[in-house]
This record gives structure tokens, C-alpha cells and sequence, in this order.
């Protein structure tokens, strides 16, 4: 076993000697992949096309240069570390016009209008980065020609004569950023990663965790036929962690974080982390000693992260993608649906305490980094500030390139793309309250409410669990921590096993007073679309009372408890 | 004959390796922390298990891999990636009932993989973490043994409710328990000068125009298993997979897609050709592109062949290895197409079919279906499938079929699947064999006999499928890449381009007319129920006095419009 242990090490050591990638990093702008991707698109404008069909007219490349760690830390111990370069290409090619072209249609197979991915070479080599970038050119014009017959068919077909423009006019910029981001120190997160996960051996009531490092330091790299250009980082830092007990009825009961940040500066020390994978162990324990929550229709306290991720899915996730996709498939038109708030402007969104804005351009808030912060979108749009919503009143939509009825151009929000198409995502978002109390106040008036409706207690929660978490048809995942609070005494108890019932976006105009604090809320944010990439947001915002929300016991089944002991924690079988 | 003399002394070569390093390696197995951690938690899994109301749990086995690789891939002569990985997974193995009748018998009307047991695998720490380990051992044993006890309530009410099966053996067979031990150390190889070699083989592709596609990829991995079981086995045996191959690619005006490569597989790095003899084959293979791009399609035919020795290879993969893995014998929904011959001629008395993973070559050329103990941690064992023309055996895993108690050593998997019998080293003997001029004679004297315009040669095929159920319709489709047709007037050799092998099994057997001394092997993998596993087929050029062809099915894609950028004229366009 020895010699396989030195094996290992050497291996390890080596590593850092990989390929000779080109690295943006430490060695700027790669001048050859520019030029390889400028070159290959004057070529395709000027040449591509096929006989008599309609020839490109707009065309993007877009490659993320990437090298990435991945660790997977169980109980004290690393699985499958990973670290490895990448390019990988989108390619976008556009037939028709500005007015009308394939895009923002999905035919009857389930087609969609995705761009074309591939690989790159890590060496920076003119001819085989052209090759390649030739290829896939080949392949995303073919399959867009044919895509804009279908989608031609389709409107004369169903006689549609109202048609919104799908390219918008919007300025054009180049610019070039790199960040660098100092020597990877993989020994380093290796043994964080085994410190952070090894801090489950001192909870006896866990029984499967994990704690997972995703660290991409990334460029990415962008040129269009309209003339824009850009290098722009895209670091992205991802610890996951996770953590499930049983509750004595068989009910498994669990918990996640996913933390992000956009460089590695910002990311706390090691023993940080370990205390919030202590925290969330102990949340899990103390969920499995937990009674299960009793039907519940009364004013409820949503504090901190539980705030975060309700503004997150409600408010964040109504404005996001508001341009309709014609879809020919009846079961294919849930996966493309636009933004259930993107239609009301003018009207009333939310509560009318609150100014909503959207600002990507802002880098942090009272000296706490935004993860949300960027200067350029995927298109290349500068980010702009949004005001999004006044005294509650939808005025401004979130905007990419896709031109909507009410909204014709870019607001540098176009985002999500790469797999799947870009569309409008927040950035930050800023949910600013215009009256405000303490937050020991909304706990009383929480108690007051709650006395009003003739119940012996209210609900606080403090934790919502994360927005890829939901089931289909759910528009908020469940609540994880969820505590009754006495009317009288102002206990505390926390309880398990509840999700929300009901819910609407009705519950944005529900909320009746906002705490004083404003929490800094940074998240990965799913796409709309199911295979889009998921985008850095940050949402700041305050803690929220809402009038009135229903929990219920889920319908979530018990499990059987394993027959024997975690082998770590049978001392009677310790030998 | 030369052939058998060198299997007979290999064997003993190995058997005495075998035994040395297990001498060798006690200490080194004191050491082992993830056998010791497997052992730990079989033993208090086994005895706790044992205990729990319900059928009785009568068998526990533990089945980890530790697993590491190295991957380079070149393309035009630049590096596309470069990666390395460790990992290690487990499969646990539960059976609850008795040996007569357990969780894991067949559930009839289901298909595919679902009358198996559901399986799933689970990652395991790379550490050296005993505690780590164990705890996630615990997990999955406990997993899959509910699952054995709630699937062994379906296979009892299964059995009550469907008709009494034909073959009633037992469900798991009674075999010895081995003990083991050998690490298989991962190579270690120059990366600075394999990247250099990479670029350049890669990079020899760049002349052609007509080549639209390309791949490059060195590949290495050296996977150790560790089998231990509540009868006692407790083995730690390893394989080493090296694997170069490169591909061109193009495409035909009228859509058909077209590609030739070539692989050199092996177990040490020093076994690999030199640049020199890619590059040659690279200049070969796109020399073959060439002509297949000009090449007339064919019409469907009935005629006189010639298989080449790996293309004979795949032919009796197909037709023949699946039919003979064990547990078809008695599955219900199973064609059985051989399971009432033994003893009986099923193919030209000169042709003789073994399977034998304990051959570890060919020569100098590496078998990929060689290893030393199966995945249920039985010993691999050379088995006579057929000796002069009759049928004598099948291929066993630990599940009995009628007249055949025992494993011989070909129970496999993937991980994360159910065992069942798969072939290893499949190799084709003929006896009375000539040289492959004078085969060709043969070919072209059968031609004019017929009275067919041609004959065919089988150069190169990648592999096929076959189908073996009892609901379809017992065919087999083998893929052919570079088909030639042979005159009988002396005209050179015609390539010609979009061939499908058809039949059915039995009528192709029948038709095997005279074998070559060219014995070649084909490297590959296999897919079935127990998923992908590493085999290989050892086989002369066969002469067949009737092969069916049909055209094969084509995409409709064009060509790429514009020329490949390194080849367009200055100014870009075609």
C-alpha cells in the first residue's frame, strides 16, 4: 500500500506541470484566439452561404477559457479531485434579418434555437482554432436556415401578424479585462476541504454529508459581426454543502448551502466556512429532534436568507426573460415561458414600500462584495442601473438583445446564455424598503398579528431552501427552518417537515412592514430556461413580515432508518 | 502445433507469477487501508444483517475499484486538453433467501436490465481514510440490501403468478473463496514528449483537405479491484488499459459519413508504436478516406466473402460470444438459439472458439480481455466453447444453468451494474489452414463457381450489435469501414462504400468454406446488461461461401460549405 500512497503523491506534484495552456491570467488576452475568431467570421460573412437559402446575417463567438478544481470532501476525506483547462466555443449564427430571424421559435421536434458548444484547443494554434471554429460555424448555419423555414411556416400558418423584431439595435464597444488570480494552492483546499467535511464527525445524528469545491478561474472571450468585442473575467468560486439525519418517524430531514463568490479574495477563511458547515449540521440535528408543523394560515416572518431566496423566486424570477418564444409543441411551451411579472407594467408588483432596482455596475454594498457585479453582459451590452419598480409600480423591464413589446432595446442584461440561449437575468438587485422598523418590532407585530387571528403563535422562518430545490409546479421551495414564536412569551420553537401552500405572487403585495437591516444576499442563480448556465446574482434586500401564508405538512414520505449504527459512531462495535 | 505449446507454457509462467506475488504481497495487504476498511465493515455488516427479521441474508460481497487515468488529446497538431483522475467506487452485492431461490432471480416480463437487480454504485474516498471509507460502505450496504429484501417479496410472488420455468438451476452457485494480492502500480510516462508526439501525429493530419474531422487521444488507466465477500475471498487484482488511437473523417456529397483510424492498445507504455509507424498508418488511413470518398455505393448482394482476421474477429463476437454467455441459457425471454446443441456440430469441423482471460498476449500485441479474477473474485479460466465444430460449453458466472453448476471465470461488469457471463479473450482456431494468398485463390475459384460478377473482403469493422431475445428476430448487424470487391478477371480491388453485414446466426455459421494462418487481434469493448467491459477477439481470415449485404442507413447532412481554413484559397472563400 506504501508504494501506491508514493504514486499518488508524485502525481499530485506533477499536476501543476499540465499541458502549456495559453493562461489569460498571467499572461493576458490570447492575441491568437482574437484573431482566429475575427478571421473565421469575416470569412463566414463574407462566403457562407448556402445556394439560393438566406445567407448569415449576424454571427457570435463566444469562449470560456477555464481552469477549474473541483474537490469533493466526505466526512474528513477527499473523492474524484479534478483540476483540468478547457475552451470550450459557442457559436451563434443568425439567417433572416434584424426583423424577423430563426431565433425565439421551437419547432414541432422540440428544436430549440441554442447555439452550437464544442471544444478547443488549450494551445493557442491559428489553424486548428480556426478549423474548429469553421466546423461548428458550418453546423449552427445549416441547422439556422433550416430553423427559420420552419418558423416562417409556422407564422404564415397560424396567419400571425403581430411580430416582434428579434435582434435590437444597441451600441457598439470593445473592451478587455483580465483578472489574475495568484497560484491555485491546491494542497491548500484540499485540506480545507477535508477540514470543512470532517467537521460532520462530531454530529452522530448526520448520516450522509458532503461539502464540495468548485473553483473556475475563467476569461471569457467575445466577437460579433456587429463589431463587438470583449475579454472579460468570469471567476466563479462555489462551495456546496449538504447534510441529512432521520427523524424518529423515518422522515429525512436536510439542508444545503451553496456560498459563491467572484474571486478568491473574497472568500472567507477556512475556519469560516467550517463554522457554517458546523452551523448547518447543527440545524439538521436539531431538525430531526423536531416536532412536524400543524396546518398554519396566519402572518408569517420571513428573516435574512429566507427573505433572500423569497424575493429571489418571486420577485427576481417574475422579471426575468420577457420575451415570448413561439413554441410549436404543446409540452415543450412550460420550459420557455416568460417571467410571470414581465407583462404588468404600469401596475402593481409588490407592497408599496418598496424601490427595486437592478444595478450590475455597483461592486459591493457597505464593503460587502457583490457577486452580481458586472461591466459588460454576455452580448456585450454595457450593464446598466434598472429602475425597475417604484412605490411598487412595475416601470422598466430587465432587457436583453430580444426586443419585447414594450421594451425595444438592450439594458445590458443579457445573460444565462452558453447552452442555452441569453436572456434577462438580474444582476444586483436592490429591494430598498421607504419605511422601515426594527427588527425586535416586526417580531412583536409579528406576535400581535398573530394574536389578532386567534392562534397561539406565528410563524418566523429563517431559512428558504435554494431555487433549483423547487418541484415543478411549486413557485416557492420549502421552507427549511421554521420556528412558532408564543404570542405571548415570544418563544421560539423550530419545527419540521412544512411547505408552503398556495403561494402566489400575490405574497410580493402581502408584505406589511420591512426590518431596518438590509442583508447582502449572494446566490448562483438558475437560468430560466432548464439548460441555461447559471449566472452570479446578488440580491440586498431587508427582512419582510407578510400578512398572511399558509404552511402545510408535506406529503413527503418517511424513509426506513438504516438497520445499523454509522460505523464511526457504534462504540459498541469499536474494536 | 505451435499455438497450443505457447498457452500451455505461458500458464505455468503465470501460475507461478501468481504465486510469488501473493507470497510477496502479505504484507503490503496488512497495509492496505481500503482493504481493511472493506473487511472491517463486511464483517460487522454481515453478522449485524444476518440478525434483521425478514428472508435470511445468506451472501454479502463488496466490490471497490480504484481507478486512475490519464487522458491527452491532440487536434491538428495543438494540445486540446490534458487531464488526470483518481477515483474509487463500490459495488455492493446482497443475497437474501437461499441459494436455490434468492432476490436476483429472473423477474419474468420484464426487460433489458430491469428483470436484473436494480443496482447503483457509490463513490469512495481517495484518502487513505478508514473512517471516511467505512462510513460510506455502511451507507450502501444498507441501501442495497433493502433493496434485496423488497425485490426478493417481488421475485416470490413473480414466480407464484408466472408459468414454472424450464431450467430450474439454482440462483448462485457454491465456489471456493481465493485470497490475492496485487497492486497494479499506474504508468508513469514522459508528458513533455507524448505531447510532442501528440502534435506531431495530429498535426499529419492537416494536409488534407478532404478531412473534415480529426481526433488524437492518448489514454491511460490502471484500475485496481478490490473482492471481498462474506466466504472468505478476499482479492486485490489490477488491470492496466493504454489505449492510442487516432481518426479522420469526411463526408460524401450525397450525405454518407465516412471515417478511418486506427488503435494500438497495450499495458505498458513502451508497447506503444513509435511516431514513425503512426505517421505511416495516418498516411495510410487517410489514403483509405480518399478512396472511400471517391468510392461507388453498393447495391444489396448475396455472394462469396472473405473476412480478415479482425474482421472474423467481431463476426464471432457478434454471432457467436453473446449467444454463449451463460445466463441467456436459462433466461425465459432468451432466444436459447445453443442452449439444447452441446454436443452437437454447430460450425465447420475445423474451427475450434475459446474464451480465455487468463492470455495476457498475442504475440507482443496486449489483450484487453485479460484479468486474472472475475468481478464476482472467481479465477479466470480458459473455456473450450467449441472444439472441432461441437459445442462443449458456455461462458459462467456464479449462476448455474442446467448441466452447468459451476463458474469458469467470465461472471463481469461496470460498476454499478448486476454480474452476468461475458466473453474476455474470444479466440478463433482453425485447423488446415493455408496462407492468405492462396485464401484469396479460393475466394475468386468460389466466385466463378457461383457464378457471382465478385467477391467480397471484410477489411475493417467497428464492431456491431446483436440482438438475442426471443421477441426479435435473432440477427446480428456487424459494421464494415473498408469493404473491397474482387473480381474474378484479375481487375484490381474496388473499394466501395456503404455496406451492412446482415443474417441470422445460424445460416452464416454453416457457411464457413476455409480459414488463413493470419491471426490478428481485435481490441474493443462490449456492452450488454452488466454494461462495458474490456474484450477481445484473436482470429485468422475466413473464407464464407454466402454473405448477405444491405445498404447502410445514412444521414442526410451535407458537406461543410466553405473549404477548411488552412486549405482555402487567400481571400477565404471555396
Amino acid at each position: 500500500m506504501k508504494r501506491l500512497a508514493v504514486a499518488v503523491l508524485l502525481l499530485t506534484g506533477v499536476s501543476a506541470v499540465l499541458a502549456q495552456p495559453h493562461d489569460t491570467r498571467t499572461s493576458g488576452p490570447s492575441e491568437t484566439l482574437l484573431r482566429a475568431m475575427q478571421d473565421e467570421m469575416a470569412r463566414t460573412l463574407e462566403h457562407l452561404r448556402l445556394e439560393d437559402l438566406p445567407e448569415p446575417y449576424f454571427l457570435a463567438y463566444t469562449v470560456l477559457e477555464t481552469h477549474r478544481l473541483e474537490l469533493q470532501g466526505n466526512f474528513g476525506a477527499l473523492e474524484r479531485p479534478v483540476e483540468a483547462d478547457s475552451r470550450r466555443i459557442q457559436v451563434e449564427v443568425r439567417t433572416g434579418s434584424r426583423e424577423f430571424d430563426d431565433r425565439h421559435f421551437v419547432g414541432s421536434q422540440g428544436q430549440t434555437y441554442r447555439p452550437v458548444t464544442g471544444v478547443l484547443p488549450v494551445e493557442d494554434d491559428y489553424d486548428v482554432l480556426r478549423a474548429e471554429l469553421w466546423a461548428l460555424t458550418d453546423k449552427s448555419y445549416k441547422s439556422a436556415v433550416e430553423r427559420l423555414t420552419h418558423k416562417t411556416v409556422y407564422r404564415e400558418s397560424n396567419n400571425i401578424l403581430d411580430v416582434l423584431p428579434d435582434l435590437s439595435e444597441d451600441p457598439v464597444l470593445s473592451s478587455v479585462e483580465t483578472l489574475a488570480t495568484g497560484p491555485f494552492e491546491r494542497e491548500k483546499w484540499e485540506q480545507a476541504i477535508r477540514d470543512i467535511s470532517g467537521v460532520f464527525r462530531s454530529f452522530p445524528a448526520i448520516q450522509s454529508s458532503s461539502v464540495d469545491l468548485l473553483w473556475r478561474a475563467q476569461h471569457v472571450y467575445f466577437v460579433d459581426s456587429e463589431g463587438r468585442s470583449y475579454v472579460k473575467p468570469g471567476h466563479w468560486f462555489e462551495l456546496r454543502m449538504k447534510g441529512a439525519a432521520q427523524a424518529a418517524d423515518g422522515m429525512i430531514q436536510s439542508d444545503y448551502r451553496q456560498l459563491v463568490w467572484s474571486a478568491l479574495d473574497h472568500v472567507p477563511p477556512v475556519d469560516a466556512l467550517k463554522a457554517e458547515a458546523e452551523q448547518l449540521a447543527r440545524d439538521v440535528t436539531a431538525l430531526a429532534d423536531a416536532p412536524k408543523v400543524e396546518t398554519y394560515l396566519g402572518p408569517v416572518l420571513l428573516e435574512g436568507q429566507a427573505a433572500g431566496e423569497f424575493f429571489n423566486q418571486l420577485l427576481a424570477s417574475g422579471l426575468a426573460n420577457p420575451r415570448e418564444v413561439w413554441v410549436e409543441q404543446k409540452w415543450s411551451a412550460q420550459h420557455y415561458k416568460t417571467g410571470a411579472l414581465t407583462k404588468r407594467l404600469g401596475l402593481r408588483v409588490i407592497a408599496p414600500i418598496f424601490d427595486v432596482v437592478d444595478d450590475p455596475t455597483r461592486a459591493d454594498f457597505r464593503g460587502r462584495p457583490l457577486t452580481g457585479h458586472y461591466k459588460i453582459d454576455e452580448q456585450g451590452i454595457p450593464a446598466q442601473r434598472v429602475q425597475l419598480v417604484e412605490r411598487g409600480i412595475l416601470r422598466d423591464l430587465l432587457m436583453s438583445r430580444s426586443p419585447t413589446r414594450d421594451r425595444k432595446v438592450s439594458n445590458g442584461h443579457g445573460r444565462g446564455g452558453f447552452y442555452a440561449p441569453a436572456t434577462a437575468v438580474i444582476g444586483n438587485l436592490f429591494v430598498t424598503p421607504t419605511t422601515t422598523m426594527s427588527f425586535e418590532k416586526m417580531k412583536r407585530r409579528l406576535r400581535e398579528e398573530a394574536k389578532a387571528f386567534g392562534l397561539s403563535h406565528g410563524i418566523l422562518i429563517r431559512r428558504i431552501a435554494e431555487e433549483r430545490r423547487r418541484s415543478r409546479d411549486e413557485l416557492l421551495a420549502r421552507p427549511v427552518l421554521v420556528y412558532e414564536v408564543d404570542v405571548e412569551t415570544g418563544e421560539e420553537r423550530l419545527l419540521r417537515d412544512a411547505v408552503f401552500s398556495a403561494i402566489t405572487l400575490r405574497a410580493l403585495r402581502d408584505i406589511v412592514a420591512a426590518s431596518n437591516e438590509q442583508h447582502v444576499y449572494n446566490l448562483a442563480k438558475p437560468g430560466p430556461f432548464a439548460s441555461s448556465a447559471t449566472s452570479r446574482a446578488s440580491i440586498v434586500h431587508p427582512s419582510v413580515l407578510l400578512s398572511e401564508m399558509e404552511l402545510v405538512e408535506t406529503e413527503r414520505k418517511p424513509s426506513k432508518p438504516p438497520y445499523l449504527k454509522h460505523p464511526f459512531f457504534d462504540t459498541a462495535a469499536k474494536n | 502445433m505451435t499455438m497450443i505449446r505457447r498457452i500451455f507454457s505461458f500458464a505455468t509462467v503465470v501460475s507461478l507469477l501468481l504465486a510469488s506475488s501473493w507470497l510477496l504481497a502479505a504484507e503490503d495487504a496488512s497495509q492496505d487501508v481500503l482493504l481493511r476498511a472493506l473487511d472491517a465493515e463486511l464483517e460487522r455488516s454481515f453478522e449485524g444483517l444476518k440478525q434483521v427479521e425478514g428472508p435470511p441474508l445468506y451472501y454479502l460481497g463488496y466490490e471497490a475499484r480504484d481507478k486512475q487515468s490519464y487522458t491527452l488529446n491532440a487536434k491538428l497538431g495543438a494540445i486540446v486538453y490534458e487531464t488526470e483522475r483518481h477515483d474509487r467506487s463500490l459495488d455492493v452485492d446482497v443475497r437474501v433467501g437461499s441459494r436455490q431461490l434468492d432476490n436476483t432471480h429472473q423477474l419474468k416480463g420484464r426487460t433489458g436490465r430491469f428483470e436484473f437487480p436494480k443496482m447503483s454504485y457509490t463513490e469512495l474516498t481517495v484518502d487513505d481514510d478508514e473512517a471516511a471509507l467505512r462510513g460510506d460502505i455502511w451507507k450502501r450496504t444498507d441501501e442495497a440490501y433493502k433493496d434485496a429484501v423488497s425485490r426478493y417479496t417481488t421475485v416470490e410472488t413473480n414466480k407464484a403468478v408466472t408459468a414454472t420455468e424450464e431450467d430450474t438451476s439454482a440462483d448462485f452457485s457454491t465456489e471456493e473463496a481465493s485470497t490475492f494480492y496485487e497492486q497494479v502500480p499506474f504508468p508513469t510516462i514522459d508528458r513533455a514528449a507524448w505531447r510532442e508526439r501528440m502534435r506531431r501525429i495530429s498535426g499529419a493530419m492537416k494536409r488534407y483537405a478532404f478531412v473534415y474531422g480529426s481526433q488524437t487521444n492518448l489514454s491511460l488507466e490502471t484500475e485496481n479491484r478490490y473482492i471481498v465477500n462474506s466466504e472468505g475471498s478476499r482479492i486485490v487484482t489490477g488491470n492496466t488499459f493504454i489505449r492510442l488511437t487516432f481518426g479522420v473523417q469526411s463526408q460524401t456529397e450525397d450525405g454518407m459519413g465516412l471515417h478511418r483510424g486506427r488503435y494500438y492498445d497495450a499495458d505498458r507504455p513502451e508497447d506503444l508504436p513509435a511516431v514513425e509507424t503512426v505517421l505511416e498508418d495516418v498516411a495510410t488511413a487517410a489514403g483509405e478516406l480518399e478512396a472511400l470518398l471517391n468510392a461507388p455505393l453498393v447495391d444489396p448482394y448475396t455472394g462469396p466473402a472473405i473476412f480478415r482476421h479482425r474482421a472474423t474477429g467481431v463476426f464471432f463476437h457478434e454471432i457467436l460470444g453473446h449467444r454463449l454467455e451463460g445466463h441467456r441459457q436459462k433466461l425465459e425471454r432468451e432466444g436459447q438459439t445453443f442452449t439444447k446443441m452441446v454436443g452437437q456440430k454447430v460450425v465447420a469441423d475445423f474451427i475450434s472458439v475459446y474464451d480465455d482471460p487468463t492470455r495476457h498476449r498475442l504475440g507482443d500485441q496486449f489483450l484487453r480481455g485479460f484479468y486474472r479474477f472475475d468481478d464476482e473474485g472467481i479465477p479466470a479460466r480458459r473455456v473450450t466453447l467449441i472444439k472441432d465444430g461441437v459445442l462443449e460449453s458456455f461462458l459462467m458466472s456464479r449462476s448455474p444453468i442446467a448441466n452447468f453448476e459451476h463458474s469458469n471465470g467470465h461472471g463481469r461488469r461496470s460498476s454499478g451494474r448486476f454480474v452476468v457471463a461475458r466473453m474476455g479473450n474470444t479466440i478463433v482456431e482453425a485447423s488446415g489452414t493455408v496462407e492468405y494468398a492462396r485464401l484469396r485463390e479460393m475466394l475468386i475459384e468460389e466466385i466463378v463457381r457461383q457464378g457471382k460478377p465478385y467477391g467480397l473482403i471484410f477489411d475493417d469493422i467497428s464492431g456491431g450489435f446483436t440482438s438475442t431475445g426471443r421477441g426479435g428476430t435473432q440477427s446480428y448487424k456487424v459494421i464494415p469501414h473498408l469493404v473491397y470487391r474482387v473480381y474474378p478477371d484479375g481487375r484490381p480491388d474496388e473499394v466501395v462504400r456503404g455496406v451492412d453485414i446482415v443474417g441470422t446466426p445460424l445460416t452464416s455459421f454453416s457457411k464457413i468454406l476455409a480459414a488463413a494462418d493470419d491471426y490478428d487481434v481485435f481490441n474493443g469493448s462490449c456492452g450488454a446488461e452488466s454494461g462495458w467491459v474490456p474484450v477481445s477477439a484473436v482470429a485468422p481470415s475466413i473464407l464464407v461461401s454466402e454473405i448477405e449485404i444491405e445498404k447502410r442507413a445514412k444521414s442526410s447532412d451535407k458537406p461543410p460549405i466553405l473549404p477548411t481554413p488552412h486549405h482555402a484559397p487567400k481571400g477565404g472563400g471555396r
